[in-house]
């Protein structure tokens, strides 16, 4: 809602300048999101009145004017050639500033002829989106050589109000100049609506009736005859533009305008086009078609209200009017519709039909049912000021204005809610102040509630006003007495706890969006997405069933930008369908490009083991030690010999590996890429605390050191050597550590050779060589037996 | 004597000339060797007179002992200079750059959050989550947004398609949690929530279609607006620094009453008003007191229990604390972006 102030302060005459009444009203909940100023770049511009106007010599468009401004005659090149001799016109002088231009007017010379400044179409001044001819300023009472922007008021500012759904009275600038009125002491000015009427009876030419009361507590309308349909005044189109309206012409900008200011919707139809002059307010049929005002033809269900005459339908009641009963140049008797709309039934409508108007704003959100007779007395006098004619007396009506209702409050419960002593008597100015009819008895206010609050309906909701009213500065800053100690979920911890090892082991945590594409899913083959419902656009149409895909357009996307080493994790919620559906946090990583950085670093890139390792150190820190590979895996997203299941606990709980070459290049990534992703709760179920007695296993005798070295054919697989010398050692064993894969040299072709360093120690002793070269021995004949590996001499 | 005094003479000379470890060995055997002339005097010391052995063996012994110390002198020097040797040999350019392992580093939002969850749980507050698909009741109803409210037109909804099942969307506030919390304990309740939310926002430099907030909810007998406004300075002092202040205006959320919209002093400018908060405040967050409808609807009794609550963005504190101008940033895995970070906040 835009507020004009001068609009405000001929209700609330207060002295205040813009930014303090706006900070002011800001303490009192009005919501203002800024103070705007649409003439701030007029300057200058003066009426002239237009002397001759006579072809420009060297262009058809092109006209000369010579302008008279009271000080002498002045020629300027117009584009346009609709004044004419006598009328007054805005003259932008040689250093005036307009609004729609960036610099100050100067000479200039068009076409071979000087210019002197120039003449400007309301567009050009923000007084109305209009830029099809001079604005003509004859019915303003102007005298040329006057200054435009002081005589028409346009040094005003405006209050940008962001209207909560609770207070829908500051959808008026009478509502505004409410709060303002109570805020800043000076008297609110009622709106002075009592329209002159003739004798005749508006309820002798048309009628009413309410099929809905239910929908439509109250209607009523007034009639206002011999009207001549032409333009505003140039006021009022620009206190309308500055509010955010656009003028349409001076029967609709009436209604508009006293809407406005009254907060109550009213509408204009054409009084010769309402068959058998009688309006009724019924529900629709099923599948009823209208025309509406914006040439729509909209279907409507038994759940729309609609107005109709003696034979169909002519608006969506509260929503827009439709096209048969139009106000039209031609119209000469209006019936004004002024009417009580109930909130849930124009919300329901207009969200159905996606159509939310001025007046379905204000019905959507409650407007006052005691308005209704003012509303409809405003527009009527507007319209008789504005375009001639007179109100008849009365208005055809039905329903009633619904009785008020009463609430109560405890001033000891306000105390309590809200920290401070409120007492009886501060509660009282409050209501006072607000202008509320209020009764107090034993411990309790009871306060009459105004129409237009329609957001106060229990004891809360006047203890709100309370708070406001007297300032939230009013509070104490005071600590609850807390009795528990802070914490967290186990789940929350290990989280941050996964987050923490990764980030020790060199990678960076990213954090990503939680949706894919149908690409994405395709490139994984999941068929198990959660389809989002109403997404704004493909990229967003599922929720993400995996957090690797995020993460390998991320490093896409930091190749693009030319970043070599790409090593990132998330920790993150993954969605799957199914009945119930599943909601699961994952931990992925990615690695990519250069291994180690630096003069010194070794020239090698990411590969899968590398993510093995920071898998492997994961396990480690959470204390995870069931875990191991699982199957290779097939689907599309991996390469095929690098990739494989993680298991954790023996089952399934993520995957390692390698991106497929051809995924790789589908998205852009040069370059081996290795990932995993695992299951946060399969790991946080399998995380054992490190044990208590973690300083009891501390060895105190010094190990005995063998390096063994085996030839094997290229089949066979370290992890199963390894296991099978492990078994084999038994308990003396305390590490054994792979610390070389070699091919080539002595070592026969398709053959490779695993050199392992072998620590074995007992808790009790010193071993001695016997001991240990027993073991080996028994290590030996294992694996040759085995694998048919052959122990590499030195 | 003289032999004597000449073979010392020349073993002090050899032991000084020579020039390394293998010369002086050389030396040694030359001067006191078997078969050096100083071991035949030593030798032919038996055959000599009482008077002249006592005089002679004195003399040896002492050249002995002159020509042992020379000579670990010496040996100790060429030591000494053949270790800096090797030393100068294996110096390095030190202005090389030193090797790192590594660098790791944590997301803004998870440093942020940690930051915004600590102060709460040192006051006493508990972690509590939800989930993020969520139906009508918990995002909406059970918060005071009937269905035909108007606050539904406040923020767009993204749903999720799940045949056969009710109506379910992406939770549009982490206040669902506050629901979900109050249907599973009686009071007291001290609970922050962090968590994911989502709007159907077409995204720029400050909206996201996935943001994330810090919800906090306290539920318990005789918890008053002062309260409210008594947590939520602490929260900013220990945030944002000491000389902090807050300040609350009226505002409305369905789900609280009062409500109020809740700003802090400028931590850039120290609240004179500079580019970042323009008046001086920086709005940071949302809060109130429970709504009686809303504990009512979670099964309490409002008239014995009040409470407050408040919601605020993290990514928007982690926006304005590390001065990053659009949230896309945070949302982007730029490694550029991330290796500002570390694992502190």
């Amino acid at each position: 809602m835009k507020v004009v102030l001068s609009w405000l302060r001929e209700f609330a005459p207060t002295e205040l300048g813009a930014d303090d009444l706006a900070e002011l009203l800001v303490r009192r909940g009005v919501h203002i999101e800024g103070i705007l100023r649409p003439w701030a770049d007029l300057d200058g511009v003066v009426v002239a009145r237009v002397v001759e106007v006579t072809d420009h010599p060297n262009s058809e468009k092109l006209c000369i004017a010579l302008v008279d401004d009271g000080a002498g005659e002045h020629q300027v090149v117009a584009g346009i050639r609709n004044m004419s001799p006598g009328d007054l016109v805005p003259w932008a002088r040689p250093g005036s500033r307009v609004p729609g231009l960036p610099d100050p007017l100067g000479a200039r010379e068009l076409r071979g002829v000087v210019s002197n400044g120039m003449l400007c179409s309301a567009r050009e001044l923000a007084i109305a989106d209009l830029h099809t001819g001079i604005l003509i300023l004859n019915d303003e009472g102007l005298q040329a050589g006057s200054d435009l922007k002081s005589e028409l008021d346009l040094d005003d500012a405006v209050l940008d109000i962001e209207v909560e759904p609770n207070r829908p009275d500051f959808l008026s600038v009478y509502g505004v100049a409410r709060e303002a009125a109570a805020a800043t002491g000076v008297g609110l000015i009622p709106i002075d609506a009592a329209p002159d009427e003739v004798a005749e009876l508006a309820a002798s030419v048309a009628s009413v009736e309410i099929e809905d009361l239910d929908g439509c507590p109250r209607y009523l309308a007034r009639i206002i005859k011999g009207v001549r349909v032409g333009p505003s005044p140039i006021r009022v189109q620009a206190r309308l533009t500055a509010s955010g309206m656009r003028p349409v012409s001076n029967v609709v900008d009436a209604t508009n305008y006293a809407m406005l200011e009254t907060g109550q919707p009213l509408h204009a139809f054409d009084l010769f086009l309402v068959k058998g002059a009688g309006i009724i307010v019924r529900r629709a049929a099923e599948g009823e078609r209208l025309v509406t005002l914006d040439d729509v033809e909209r279907e409507l269900t038994t759940e729309d209200l609609m107005i109709a005459d003696g034979g169909r339908s002519v608006a969506i009641a509260g929503v827009m009017g439709g096209d048969f009963a139009e106000v039209s140049d031609a119209t000469q008797d209006i019936l004004l519709e002024s009417a009580h709309f109930t909130r849930t039934g124009v919300l329901r409508t207009a969200r159905r039909l996606g159509l939310h108007t001025e007046a379905s704003v204000r019905f959507e959100r409650g407007t006052d049912p005691e308005g209704v007779a003012t509303g409809a007395d405003r527009g009527a006098s507007l319209i008789a000021k504005w375009c001639g004619g007179t109100i008849l007396a009365g208005a055809a009506e039905a329903g009633a204005v619904p009785a008020r209702t009463w609430v109560s409050m405890r001033p000891v419960k306000a105390s309590a809610l809200l920290g401070y002593e409120v007492g009886a008597k501060g509660a009282e100015q409050v209501f006072a102040q607000l202008g509320f009819g209020q009764r107090s008895a034993e411990d309790l206010i009871e306060v009459e509630v105004p129409g237009y609050r329609v957001d106060i309906e229990r004891e809360v909701d006047l203890i709100e006003e309370v708070a406001r009213v007297q300032g939230y500065d009013k509070l104490d800053s005071e600590l609850p007495p807390v009795r528990q100690a802070g914490g967290e979920p186990a789940a929350y911890a290990f989280g941050h706890k996964v987050r923490d090892v990764l980030a020790g082991a060199g990678l960076r945590e990213a954090v990503l969006l939680s949706f894919a594409s149908s690409g994405d899913l395709a490139l994984t083959g999941d068929d198990d997405a959660i389809e989002i419902a109403n997404p704004l656009n493909a990229e967003e149409g599922y929720l993400r069933t995996r957090l690797i895909t995020g993460l390998l357009h991320g490093v896409a996307r930091n190749q693009a930008k030319g970043v070599g080493s790409v090593a990132l994790f998330e920790v993150g919620t993954v969605h799957r369908a199914g009945d119930p559906f599943e909601e699961s946090r994952k931990v992925a990583l990615v690695l990519c490009g250069p291994a180690e950085s630096g003069w010194s670093g070794a020239d090698r890139p990411f590969d899968v083991l590398d993510a093995k390792g920071v898998i492997a150190t994961l396990m480690q820190e959470l204390g995870v030690q069931d875990w191991g590979l699982g199957d290779r895996l097939q689907t599309p997203l991996f390469h095929p010999g690098r990739s494989c299941s993680l298991q954790v606990s023996g089952e399934d709980a993520g995957v390692l590996g390698e991106l497929h070459p051809r995924v790789a290049e589908a998205m852009d990534i040069t370059g081996r890429v290795a990932f995993a992703e695992i299951g946060l709760e399969e790991l946080r179920a399998a995380s054992v605390p490190p044990a208590s007695a973690v300083f009891a296993d501390v060895p105190r005798f010094p190990p005995v050191r063998r390096d063994l070295a085996f030839v094997v054919t290229e089949s066979v697989l370290a992890g199963a050597l390894t296991d099978a010398l492990t078994e084999e050692a038994g308990p003396l064993l305390s590490s054994c550590e792979l610390f070389d894969v070699f091919r080539g040299g002595s070592i026969p072709s398709g053959h490779k050779s695993l050199a392992f360093a072998l620590d074995f120690r007992s808790a009790h002793r010193t071993l001695t060589d016997e001991e240990v070269e027993e073991v080996l021995a028994r290590i030996v004949a294992r694996l040759a037996a085995g694998f048919g590996a052959e122990l590499r001499a030195g | 004597m003289r032999a004597l005094e000449a073979e010392l003479e020349r073993g002090l000379g050899l032991f000084a000339d020579a020039q390394d470890a293998g010369a002086l060995d050389e030396a040694q055997t030359a001067i006191m060797g078997r078969k050096s002339p100083f071991s035949q005097i030593q030798k032919s010391l038996g055959s000599m007179s009482e008077a002249d052995r006592r005089e002679v063996g004195r003399a040896a012994n002492e050249a002995r002992t002159s020509l042992q110390e020379a000579l670990e002198g010496r040996r100790q020097r060429l030591q000494e200079a053949a270790e800096g040797q090797l030393l100068e040999a294996d110096s390095i350019d030190l202005t090389l750059p030193g090797r790192r392992a590594r660098r790791g580093s944590l997301h803004p939002l998870t440093l942020v959050e940690r930051e915004m969850v600590g102060v709460f749980q040192r006051m006493g507050f508990r972690v509590a989550e939800g989930p993020e698909i969520e139906d009508d009741w918990h995002n909406f109803q059970a918060l005071n947004i009937p269905v035909d409210h108007p606050a539904r037109t406040m923020k767009d909804s993204l749903y999720v398609d799940i045949e056969g099942g009710p109506e379910l969307l992406l939770r549009t506030e982490t206040s669902a949690v506050q629901i979900r919390t109050m249907q599973s304990q009686q009071p007291p309740v001290y609970v922050v929530a962090p968590g994911r939310v989502y709007r159907r926002d077409t995204a720029d430099a400050t909206h996201s279609a996935v943001f994330h907030q810090l919800e906090g909810l306290a539920v318990d007998e005789g918890i008053t607006f002062s309260h409210l406004k008594g947590v939520l300075e602490a929260f900013a002092k220990a945030l944002f620094g000491p000389d902090q202040r807050v300040r609350l205006s009226p505002s409305y959320f369905p789900f609280v009453e009062p409500g109020a919209q809740v700003e802090v002093s400028c931590f850039k400018c120290g609240g004179v008003g500079c580019r970042t908060c323009g008046n001086g405040w920086i709005e940071i967050l949302g809060a109130g007191m429970v709504h009686p409808q809303v504990l009512e609807n979670c099964g309490y009794d409002s008239e014995r229990y009040t409470g407050f609550a408040f919601g605020m963005g993290i990514d928007r504190v982690a926006l304005l604390r590390y001065g990053i101008p659009d949230i896309r940033m945070l949302f982007d895995a730029d490694v550029r972006v991330l290796e500002r970070f570390g694992v502190f906040a």
